[in-house]
């Protein structure tokens, strides 16, 4: 016998509250081995299926990849294996519950709840870190990252000391917490130094470095939550945070993700989209320019395909980039009111 | 709105005073902008700004400016000491002031360690506060929702995360009866550059001892706030293991402190499932578990004790200092007191020796000022809980 948390109270109504989604019911409290889960997201009737499977060790019950993300929008609950022990049981189980999940449902919902084209609810706010230059929260549905910024400074290490520009430097981090299952990583491992490198290139490439030679700017982001889409989450809080430290920048650099699942291209992936082992296309775009600064992209997809879907992220990206101007422009009033203007 | 700009500065740029006054002293030509910009101030201020709320503050300012300040200042501000307005005057040129030191590493010169040493041994400090006062605390509750626990404890500029996981696992062979309870520290580097890489692992091991010390109790698990035996399911073979994780996403001095309290308001916060046992396993067999779905177990969090970290300046000790003034610390005592008064933990940092009566002395301070932290503490948790709830 086999048995799953279902939602917190206080969860259900803060998804509610985030997500205009809820779970409508279980279909059953107690499952057994490769029973069938049913799950029913209000508004619309998107259905998810997906199969029980054991893990042998402490037979406790997995509800395919859904619970491979504790954090995501329906965060399903279940007992964890303990210290250690990923959520996912092996990458075959992984691949059939890929292709038996239904990311997008007949009535054209997502699992959260959104349409195929709609972004997350995103947040941001300038000044997080007091003893910054610059810094500014950013957050992507649940997914939450902080960045501040240090500098234009004196180098510290001066054999990195450039003479006809400035030194950018980049730490991307995570916080123990900021996943579903504890994780205690050691710093700087592959991922996040891949992740620092290339939200350094990124900001690097829109910042007037030559006007501020023999310095260094520091920026430094730490993920509070992941839910998908780090990497963009955290290029905009980086864009933020740049700005509010007065760094000359070309653009407002803005980044966001998009991928292409059953068929369909769909907007600002969440972690249960992300780790479906679809094609991830993240993109960086300086709006004003019409630039294209970063580009990435996991899995393979026909290039008739790509087009579209990059052309998503782009336009997601002119969103984020709207919205971050909203968001200057009301920080701006309020240092006027400050002044007494 | 222009004297709620004053207020601001007031209590934002304390430190920028003390700047501007050295760089008067070290800089003789720049005394003539300075009086300069004094007088157009002071010419400025006088038409139109309602004065009353900063006014006692210019007594403990005057002097130790005056103190910093060369003589033909100190006759300057002296000879119109009577006049609000010169304290404005003085506030507003500082605005103006060229020097703008970058904030983040510590790099004081003498005047300013001398006004900050000047200012505790005075009794009132650089941001006005007296030498038992603590900053403002702002609690919030329930902010990483993976947790079974969060809370995020903001005091001036100090910020700190504390997060709560439960998750089940075996008893150690030696206390089959007692849960397992593990504290974390993370210094991010968006507190500070120098946490860059592995460069907050020291501070962060520290910190985590300390907490571990303060709020954990013995090796046998005795004399812990949390109650071990609380988080027993099954004897000797399923408990609760807690991780505590804490984040320091902004550091301006009193670590310790803040974390602690971070950790209590992260526990109240806590809801831990009740678990039924599937009857029937025996001998050395898992027994099957059963998680509940509805009822969240609460923690009883009045035991858990506060951290109260006295730092020693010269002759005197101060409560919550920030960054610039632990740089002048000789030495400082961390104690953790629970709500009955007694000591939990003991934790002294800093090269300087103390003498025994002295720490007596700040021990029995330390008490003291802990039920004051404990009712604002509580109070604040209870305001984060109910704000939580109605949202």
């Amino acid at each position: 016998m086999l048995s799953l948390f279902s939602l917190r109270k206080e969860t259900q109504r803060r998804l509610r509250r985030k997500n205009r989604v809820a779970l409508h019911h279980w279909s059953a409290s107690k499952i057994t081995t490769g029973s069938k889960l049913i799950i029913n997201i209000l508004k619309g009737t998107a259905i998810v299926k997906a199969t029980i499977c054991q893990s042998s060790l402490h037979s406790f019950a997995f509800v395919g990849g859904l619970l491979a993300s504790s954090q995501n929008q329906l965060e399903i609950l279940g007992p964890s294996l303990g210290r250690g022990a990923r959520p996912y049981i092996n990458s075959k189980q992984r691949w059939r519950n890929r292709i038996e999940m239904e990311f997008v449902s007949p009535e054209g919902l997502r699992l959260d709840g959104r349409r195929p084209m709609e972004m997350r609810q995103i947040r941001a706010e300038i000044g997080a870190v007091a003893k910054a230059d610059g810094s500014a929260v950013f957050e992507m549905g649940n997914t939450k990252v902080i960045a501040a910024v240090y500098g234009p400074r004196e180098v510290q290490n001066r054999t990195q000391q450039i003479n006809d520009q400035a030194l950018v430097r980049c730490e991307y981090s995570m916080a123990n917490f900021s996943t579903g299952d504890r994780m205690r990583k050691p710093k700087g491992d592959r991922r996040s130094t891949e992740i620092s490198l290339v939200i350094r290139q990124t900001m690097e490439a829109c910042i007037l470095t030559h006007l501020m030679p023999r310095s260094q700017i520091d920026i430094f982001v730490q993920v509070l939550q992941a839910d998908g889409g780090t990497r963009s989450a955290c290029i905009n809080a980086a864009t933020l945070a740049l700005a509010d430290a007065g760094i000359p920048m070309r653009d407002l650099v803005t980044s966001c993700s998009s991928g292409y699942l059953n068929s369909t291209p769909l907007l600002d992936l969440n972690y249960v989209e992300d780790s479906a082992g679809g094609p991830d296309v993240t993109v960086g775009f300086l709006p004003k320019l019409d630039k294209v600064t970063l580009l990435q992209m996991d899995s393979k997809l026909p290039i008739d395909i790509f087009e579209n879907v990059m052309q998503l992220a782009i336009e997601g990206c002119k969103a984020i980039a709207n919205y971050i101007r909203e968001i200057m422009l009301e920080n701006t009033k309020q240092l006027e009111y400050r002044r007494g203007i | 709105m222009r004297f709620l700009h004053f207020t601001f500065l007031l209590h934002l740029k304390p430190i920028s005073i003390t700047r501007l006054s050295l760089a008067h002293q070290s800089q003789p030509a720049a005394s003539f902008t300075f009086l300069l910009n004094l007088f157009v101030c002071f010419l400025l201020l006088r038409t139109s700004v309602p004065l009353t709320l900063t006014h006692f503050l210019c007594f403990g300012l005057r002097w130790s400016v005056a103190e910093a300040l060369p003589l033909a200042s100190f006759s300057f501000l002296s000879a119109s000491s009577g006049s609000p307005f010169l304290f404005f005057a003085f506030k507003f040129s500082v605005q103006f002031s060229p020097v703008r030191y970058s904030t983040g590493m510590v790099g004081l010169s003498p005047g300013e360690k001398h006004f900050i040493q000047g200012g505790i041994a005075q009794d009132i400090r650089s941001d006005g506060r007296k030498r038992l006062t603590y900053r403002p605390i702002n609690v919030e509750t329930g902010v990483i929702p993976q947790a079974n626990g969060s809370a995020r404890i903001r005091m001036g500029a100090t910020d700190v995360i504390s997060t709560v996981k439960a998750e089940l696992g075996k008893p150690i062979s030696l206390q089959p009866d007692k849960g397992k309870v593990s504290i974390y520290v993370d210094c991010s580097p968006t507190a500070a550059p120098m946490f860059e890489g592995r460069g907050g692992e020291e501070l962060s091991t520290e910190l985590s001892v300390a907490l571990q010390r303060s709020l954990l109790g013995g090796k046998s698990g005795a004399g812990a706030g949390i109650d071990l035996s609380s988080l027993v399911v099954v004897e000797g073979k399923i408990c609760w293991d807690l991780y505590i994780d804490c984040l320091v996403v902004c550091s301006d001095g009193n670590l310790l402190d803040a974390l602690g309290a971070a950790i209590k308001a992260a526990l109240s916060n806590t809801g831990i499932p009740r678990v039924q046992v599937a009857a029937g396993a025996s001998g050395d067999e898992q027994p099957e578990v059963d998680i509940s779905d509805e009822e969240f177990l609460q923690f009883d969090t009045s035991d858990i004790p506060v951290i109260v970290t006295l730092t020693k300046v010269g002759r005197h000790y101060i409560v919550d200092a920030t960054t610039e003034e632990e740089s002048q610390m000789s030495s400082a005592i961390s104690i953790s007191v629970n709500r009955k008064g007694h000591i939990c933990g003991l934790t002294k940092r800093g090269g300087a020796g103390l003498d025994p009566s002295i720490v007596l002395d700040m021990i029995s301070v330390a008490k003291h000022v802990s039920e004051q932290l404990i009712n604002k503490l509580d109070s604040e948790i209870a305001a984060a809980e109910a704000g939580e709830d109605e949202s």
